[in-house]
Formats: C-alpha cells, structure tokens, sequence
C-alpha cells in the first residue's frame, strides 16, 4: 500500500485519488478547496426561485449587482452568477501575469469543472497519435468515468468524431428547439453531410436517472446558477464522496508553492502556503501528484525550478482550443413558446469533417431555454427598449453554436517565469502565435453557418464572435507526455523526468489538443496512469 | 454621500421606458445599491448629457437611448439601462415580463419584428435630429458645461 501525496481537487485529482483508493492505496490530497454555496430552494424552477427566494436580486446579480453583464467590445451573451463566484476565485500570493492569453484559474473545491457544461467526448484512436499510448490504454478508463458520474449519450452521426466505447446512460429527452433541428437535420442529412457538417446529440455528464445519492435531471432550468440535485456532474460530488473513504485525508485552505525535493532533487512532498497565514508548511508523501489543473500545476513545477535557482525557465507549448460562438436564430421558432423549465445547456452536438482529423472541428449547440436576459438583449442592435420587444418575439428561435478548433503545441506560446516589478517572481502566460489558426477558424464559422442556412437558421456572419485566447478553458501542453525522454516532459504513466518521485496527471501533460472537450478525457487518463503508476 | 434618491428615481423612469410598471420601490432600492459599482469612471461630458435626457421621462429616454445604441453603445446611459433590465428580470412582480417569449403565431411574430424595425428606423431619425446637434456641441465647444 502506497501513500500519495495529490495537489487539487478538480477533475483530475479527485479520479485520480478514487482510483488509487480502490486499489488499496492512502490518500492525502492538498488544496485550497474554496467552496460552493448551498443551493437554495433544491425543488424550485429558474423562474419560481424569483418569486420564492426573499432576495432574489442577490442570488442572481450578486449583492451590488457584480453578476450583470455590461455592454462591452467583448462582453459574452451570459455571464457566471454569483453562486459560481467560488469557482474563480483567486487567493493571495497567486502571482501570474498573463499576455495575448486571458485564462481561468481555479481553487475551488472541484477546480474548474464546477463550471462544466459536462460535454463528454471519447478521442479518436488516431487523435493520441502523439500520445506515448493508444486508444487501447486509454479506452477501459473512459468506461471507469462513465460509470462514476453517468454521462448521457446517443449512437448517431458523430460517431465518426467519437467513439462511444463506455457505458453510457440513455440521453435526456430533447427540448422542443433541438428537436425542430435534429428534425430538420435528418431530412436535409445529405446536403449537410456533403458540407463535412454532422449533427447528433451532446454527450453530457448528466443522469438521465437516479445514481448514488444523486438525482435524475429535474428539468429545473438551474444549470449554470448550479444543479441542486447533482444531476449535472461536478467534482465536487466525487470528492463529497472521497471524503468518507477511511484511507484519504483532505487538507483543504493549503496553497501549494513547489514540489519539496530531497538532495537527489526526488520529489518528497511539497511546500504548502496555509490561506489563514502564518509561515510555509511541508506536507510528505511517498509519490507527488499535481493535479492542480495544467496551469495552477505548470506554476508549481516553474517555481520548484526557482527555487533551486532556475528563475528564467520558460516551457513553450501552452495550448488552448480556439472557441468561436455563432448565434443563430431558428426561423421555424419565431413566436414559438419557451421552455425555461428544462435542461438548460446543450443537447445538439455537431463534428466538421475537414478531411485532415487534425483540422476537424468539434462543437456544441444551445438552444436558448432559462438565461439571464440582459446580456442577450443589450448585443442586439437596437434600443433597449425595442430589442427587449424583439427578444421576447424571437426567444425560443434563439441558440449559440459554440465551437473550438483543434491547438499544437507552438514554440511562441510559453509558460515562463519572470522577476515583477516589485521583485517577486511570477509566471507569464503568454500567447504569442494567435493568428496561424485564424484560416481555419474562418472556414469552420462558414461551414457552421452555411450549414445552419440549411437547418432553416439565420446566423449573421456579424453577430459570429471568436473569443480570446483562453476562453475555452482546455488548458494544456506545458509538461507533455512523450516517449522520447525530452527535457521538461513526462512518462505516459505521468511521471515527470526531471524528478524520480513526481507525477503529473492533468492537462498539462497533454501533447496535442484535440477540439474536443477534454475533461471527460482528464478524467480517464487520471484513472489510467492511476491504475499504471507503481 | 451618495443620494440614492437620484438612482432609484432614475430606475423608475428607466423601467417605465422598458415597459415595467406597478410599484419599483424594491427594484430601486437594490438598483440604488448596485449604482454605486457601475463603472462609471470613462464616461465624459456626453455621455452625462444623455443621461440627464433619458431621465427627464420614458419618452426621452426612449431617444437617448436609441441616439446611444448608436453612438454610445458601451457609454453610461447603456450601462445604467442594462442594469435596470437586470434587476428587472431578476425581481418579483416584475421577472416575467421581461425573461418570458411572447408567443403568438408565425405571422403575427413576423408582423410585430417589421413594426418594430420600422419603429426604431423612425425614433432613430428621431434622435439623430433632436440629439445629434447636442452631440456636435459636446465635441465643438470645449468645457461647454453641465453634469448629471
């Protein structure tokens, strides 16, 4: 029996830790572990909690009205409310500076994936062609996943982006918007197809009946404000979980700052700053584990470099999927009826086949059911007044392709340390080569558009928006897996070259960025090098 | 000191023009609160005008409004706007107004879209003519003087 030592809870860390305790293995898992609030009113719809919380405003704006999306050149059609403010929040000391590069960073009990959409898409075998393992190693741990946090899904036309090899619970029923396309899709599939455009439904980390002590989706319209009956996966529900295994210990309030190494430079534990104050602590363990999410994970392996005096150390290769989002407006749906009390996210996914799977583009579809209104209205081109008239006519025609294309690992996009003015260290994002897929995304928004023309769907080329670098939060590539034994890279079991004792198990390890969502791919390779690492 | 009398007097003004009504004494309470965090700190002569404009009542808000759709999209006005809305959609008595679809049959939802396009053709000529002038001397004439 082992004793690991793991750093965060997200997605990774707490499949990582699941696995290893199933094996017999002890557990101590180190994070700053903020935590989500308590939902409110558990049986309530988007709408009723309006009428029924005592201070709806709050809940849904924030106290001094933090939540509201003001116009702005880059302002989003939603926003996060003020019950996933714990997601993002930043402690003290976190010193990174970020350029041509605007990422999300968490320290939430959960990390990053308390903000999922729960999109859940095996790789392809050919798409771990740089990968130091095959679709055969890694296929078994998407099963293992499936089967802890239920993932919905359907066999149809995206099978060719997808496989669909684990244990699959059947898909929510459709909402009336989705429907209307998939319909449509199906009468129109050749022409479609002939575009390199596939339409199916979304593979969603959400049950469609009851597991564990977690709810079937209620329909409640509650998604993005936080599911209260844990329909909707988080990690945050596996860690809950965690929490009762007799072999793991959970040390939240910790902000790790580097691996501890012994003289032979062999990881032995790592050096912790506790939130509350007071002076760094070490924290042993057999083998250390980052699993901190790829960039909170690149920090601590920067500043252990720092601190035995490599301070200029910079690790190119930082790498984020391209997202566009193409608005569209359902012509079919005008005057339409609206069903807030639904499941609110996506439930169309859609693959382009470009003819190189490098270049195939992935996305999924939303159609507009329970949201905050204010910022859809405020992007559209009229007064207030008279778009909030149009709003309500066209409501339920409404939905977002969102899309995101494939990333490599590029020499001008590096994660590096730097001395701050003030003379503290700090990491440097930085994305220096933002343009060489700008090609690509341009014939991705035209196929997506000509292919929504054919659905019945206008999407003006003016109202399609591609995001800034970071948004699609898919971070990854800083400490690659490889099987050349490469400076600053790991083993396909995790562990890292440069110190015997220390193993990676997040995105950072990542050689190649698929356009795909990646967490529920994190989450198997977590399971997979836990189940390989010695 | 902030007076919040300002706000929540503008709010009710603001939620009449968007098509609110009944009592905003809560939606202008929290709207007072909020106002205190807008970001205000770029905006500049102009945009105060339009915001002394747009208070007077819905009507001229309604101008305001549509002048700043066009020339102030991001501007104070906006901001303020968007902030009643949200509070709007977010409250009792008020929500479902404002975060429901209309419905009605395809036809009809096709007619009122023309209407309504028609309608901010015309309150935008409106405002070009009535406004505009008042935009050339905020720019023309330097420290020409007023605040809202």
């Amino acid at each position: 029996m082992g004793r690991y030592l793991v750093v965060g809870s997200g997605a990774t860390g707490v499949h990582f830790a699941q696995s290893l305790l199933e094996r017999g293995d002890a557990v101590e898992l180190v994070d700053v572990g903020y935590e989500r609030p308590p939902s409110p009113l558990p049986d309530a719809t988007f709408s009723a909690m309006k009428d029924e919380l005592d201070e709806p405003e709050p809940y849904f704006l924030g106290g001094r009205g933090e939540a509201v999306v003001y116009p702005s050149p880059n302002a989003k059609p939603y926003g996060f409310p003020p019950s996933k403010a714990y997601v993002f929040r930043r402690p003290g000391g976190v010193n990174i500076a970020e350029r041509g590069f605007t990422p999300m960073l968490s320290f939430a009990r959960g990390g990053l994936a308390e903000a999922w959409t729960g999109g859940s898409y095996e790789l392809r075998d050919e798409e771990l062609a740089d990968f130091p393992f095959d679709g055969a190693a890694l296929r078994p741990y998407y099963d293992v996943v499936a089967r802890r946090i239920g993932v919905a899904a359907e066999d149809d036309d995206l099978r060719r982006f997808s496989p669909l090899s684990a244990t699959y619970l059947e898909p929510l029923p459709l909402d009336a918007h989705s429907a209307s396309l998939r319909s449509r899709y199906a009468a129109r599939r050749e022409r479609i197809n002939a575009m390199g455009f596939h339409l199916g439904r979304s593979r969603v980390a959400v049950l469609s009946h009851d597991l564990g002590g977690r709810r079937a989706c209620g329909e409640l319209g509650r998604c993005l404000w936080g599911c209260p009956r844990g329909s909707l996966y988080s990690p945050s529900l596996t860690l809950a979980d965690l929490l009762t295994h007799p072999r793991f210990t959970y040390r939240p309030g910790l902000l790790v700052r580097r691996v501890l190494l012994d003289a032979r430079q062999r990881a032995v534990g790592v050096v912790a700053e506790p939130l509350g104050g007071g002076g760094s602590v070490e924290i042993r363990g057999e083998r250390v584990v980052l699993a901190a999410g790829a960039l909170a994970t690149t920090q601590i392996y920067l500043q252990t470099f720092a601190a035995l005096g490599l301070t200029n150390l910079a690790l190119p290769g930082l790498m984020d999927n391209r997202h566009v989002m193409v608005p569209f407006v359902n012509m079919s749906r005008l005057g339409a009826n609206v069903e807030l009390a639904s499941y609110q996210f996506h439930m169309l996914a859609m693959g382009i086949d470009t003819g190189d799977w490098r270049s195939d583009a992935h996305g999924q579809i939303t159609s507009l059911k329970a949201a905050a209104v204010h910022p859809i209205v405020h992007s559209l081109p009229f007064d207030l007044q008279t778009s909030l008239r149009v709003f309500r006519r066209i409501r339920a025609a409404l939905g977002v392709a969102n899309i995101w294309l494939s990333d490599r690992r590029r020499a001008a996009n590096v994660a590096r340390m730097e001395r701050a003015p003030n003379g503290n260290l700090r990491m440097i994002l930085e994305y220096g080569d933002d343009r060489s897929d700008l090609a690509a995304t341009e014939r991705a928004i035209s196929t997506t558009r000509r292919a929504l023309a054919e659905l019945g769907c206008a999407a003006p080329r003016g109202m399609a928006k591609i995001l800034p670098r970071g948004s699609s939060v898919h971070y990854a590539g800083t400490i690659p897996m490889t099987a050349a034994e490469d400076e600053h890279s790991c083993r396909a079991n995790g562990a890292v070259r440069a110190f015997p004792g220390l193993f990676v198990a997040d995105g950072a390890t990542f050689p190649w960025l698929p356009a795909k969502n990646l967490t529920f791919t994190l989450m198997a390779n977590a399971a997979r090098i836990a189940a390989d690492i010695d | 000191m902030v007076d919040r009398h300002v706000p929540s007097r503008e709010f009710a003004v603001y939620a009449r023009y968007l098509g609110a009504s009944g009592n905003m004494a809560r939606g202008g309470e929290y709207y007072a609160a909020a106002h205190e965090s807008l970001p205000q700190h770029d905006a500049d002569r102009f945009d105060r005008w339009l915001v002394v404009i747009a208070r007077a009542a819905p009507v001229a808000c309604g101008l305001a409004d549509a002048y700043a759709r066009m020339a102030r999209p991001y501007g104070l006005l906006r901001r303020k706007l968007v902030l009643t809305l949200a509070v709007l959609e977010s409250s009792p008595g008020t929500h479902a107004a404002f975060d429901t679809a209309l419905e009605s049959s395809s036809a009809t939802a096709w007619l009122a879209l023309a209407a309504l396009g028609t309608g901010w053709v015309l309150r935008c000529a409106a405002a070009l003519l009535l406004i505009g002038p008042l935009h050339l001397l905020a720019v023309i004439i330097p420290n020409a003087g007023a605040s809202g």
